[in-house]
């Protein structure tokens, strides 16, 4: 033991400690790089590194991505780009609800989110076409062509409108040919007496079948023709009816 | 403990740019650093510069440095130094002459005291191998507690103790030989 402590008192003796004056030498070189050095800021961000400065900045741009993607997601409407998306963060939502009612009412605000969506779709295509319409009647000498036509029903009047080619079709419960004028002045904003002189107005003592507003739609001018040969084709028939009836006439004679 | 939040003080304010708080913890940590830098290396100048460096990396890294003990804290120290020691071979290839924990005899001529026992010492601590040498160091110049250099070179403290006891009773045999 005690040769350990004088080995020990050896070993120590042969260390010098670095001289006062060499220390503060030392000290004012390692002070003057410091200066040098750009200021440490006193905010907790000093603590980003350069390494954990990548995954930052990584995590942010998903981040910001992700979110953005998701924000501009809810806005899409069936047909868009993001709706798979949008679609997608619901079935996400949906998954994470527990509790059934939740989950329901979660689906219920989906739904009507759709509901909304299409709404929407419908009121855009619609504007579209008023302002088409009223592009080409607000100056009614734009107006070349124009043809309309009212059947009456027994339960509702289908109105063709055509108005330089362009047909529309709608439903109302106008009975008069006055009533129809009206009418079609108020939605098409054209002049009143053309219409009156171009409307074609038809009493049908029947109610109106679905095919009816097509069937308006592609008859149209030909219209009568097509009657007239309904007409003739009936007549024929009975003709032959009355052949027939001849025949067995004969027969029966015979 | 007074003593332990004191250097978490000084570390944390330091890193906001303190020099007067950095200079308390140059003064803490000189003795040890340069006893151990002047062991690895061939000259006090080179001893110098390296010190220096050491302490210059020491402030840059306080910023991203958390303190949870002093141990750590030397740790944080001693890997610094142990890069800059690396870098300094490097740069030098002195490795040719001297690889990493070699001791050199020749090491402490321009020191001062007896140039006899220096010699002695110097020769009783290459009969030692790499860690026991650099335990007997870390403990006897740098005065690192024996649970420092544990965390320091990453053994257990028991393991430390035992190799620094069998390394004073070789340097004992060797020196009163």
């Amino acid at each position: 033991m005690k040769e350990h402590t004088t080995t020990e008192m050896l070993l120590e003796s042969q260390h010098a400690p670095l001289a006062q004056d060499k220390k503060e030498a030392l000290w004012k070189n390692i002070e003057a790089d410091i200066a040098a050095l750009p200021v440490p800021s006193p905010y907790a961000f000093t603590m980003v590194t350069k390494k954990s400065m990548t995954s930052i900045a990584l995590a942010l741009v998903l981040m910001f991505s992700l979110g953005g993607t998701a924000y501009a997601s809810n806005d899409a409407r069936p047909g868009d780009i993001l709706f798979p998306v949008d679609q997608a963060f619901e079935e996400i939502r949906l998954a994470l609800v527990r509790n059934d009612d939740n989950r329901a009412q979660l689906q219920i605000a989906y739904a009507e989110e759709r509901l909304s969506e299409l709404r929407s779709i419908l009121a855009e295509r619609n504007n579209g076409q008023v302002a088409t319409s009223t592009n080409s009647s607000n100056a009614t000498s734009t107006v070349v062509t124009f043809e309309a036509e009212a059947d009456v029903f027994t339960n509702t009047t289908i109105v063709t409108v055509e108005i330089n080619d362009r047909k529309t079709t709608f439903e109302t419960s106008a009975k008069t040919k006055s009533a129809v004028v009206d009418e079609i002045v108020r939605r098409h904003n054209v002049d009143r007496t053309v219409v009156e002189q171009a409307l074609d107005f038809e009493i049908e003592d029947r109610a109106s079948r679905v095919s009816d507003a097509d069937d308006s739609d592609s008859r149209n001018n030909d219209d009568d023709k097509d009657k007239d040969k309904d007409e003739d084709r009936d007549s024929d028939d009975d003709n032959s009816n009355d052949n027939d009836d001849e025949d067995s006439d004969d027969k029966n004679e015979d | 403990m007074e003593y332990i939040d004191e250097i978490r003080e000084l570390i944390s304010k330091s890193a906001q740019g303190n020099s007067d708080c950095f200079q308390q913890l140059y003064e803490l940590l000189i003795d040890k650093v340069f006893a151990y830098v002047r062991y690895r290396t061939n000259s006090e100048d080179d001893a110098l510069d390296i010190t220096q460096e050491v302490f210059v990396d020491i402030y840059k890294g306080l910023p991203g440095f958390t303190y949870t003990s002093k141990e750590q804290f030397y740790g944080f120290v001693f890997t610094i130094t142990k890069r800059k020691l690396a870098k300094y071979y490097a740069d030098k290839h002195t490795h040719a002459t001297k690889t990493t924990t070699e001791f050199n005899e020749d090491n402490y001529s321009d020191s001062l005291l007896n140039p006899e026992t220096e010699r002695d010492v110097a020769r009783a601590l290459t009969t030692l191998d790499e860690t026991a040498r650099e335990i007997v160091v870390l403990h006897h110049w740098s005065r690192y507690s024996f649970p420092e250099i544990a965390a320091l070179i990453q053994m257990t403290e028991s393991a430390v103790r035992v190799r620094h006891h069998r390394a004073l009773k070789l340097l004992s045999a060797s020196l009163h030989s």
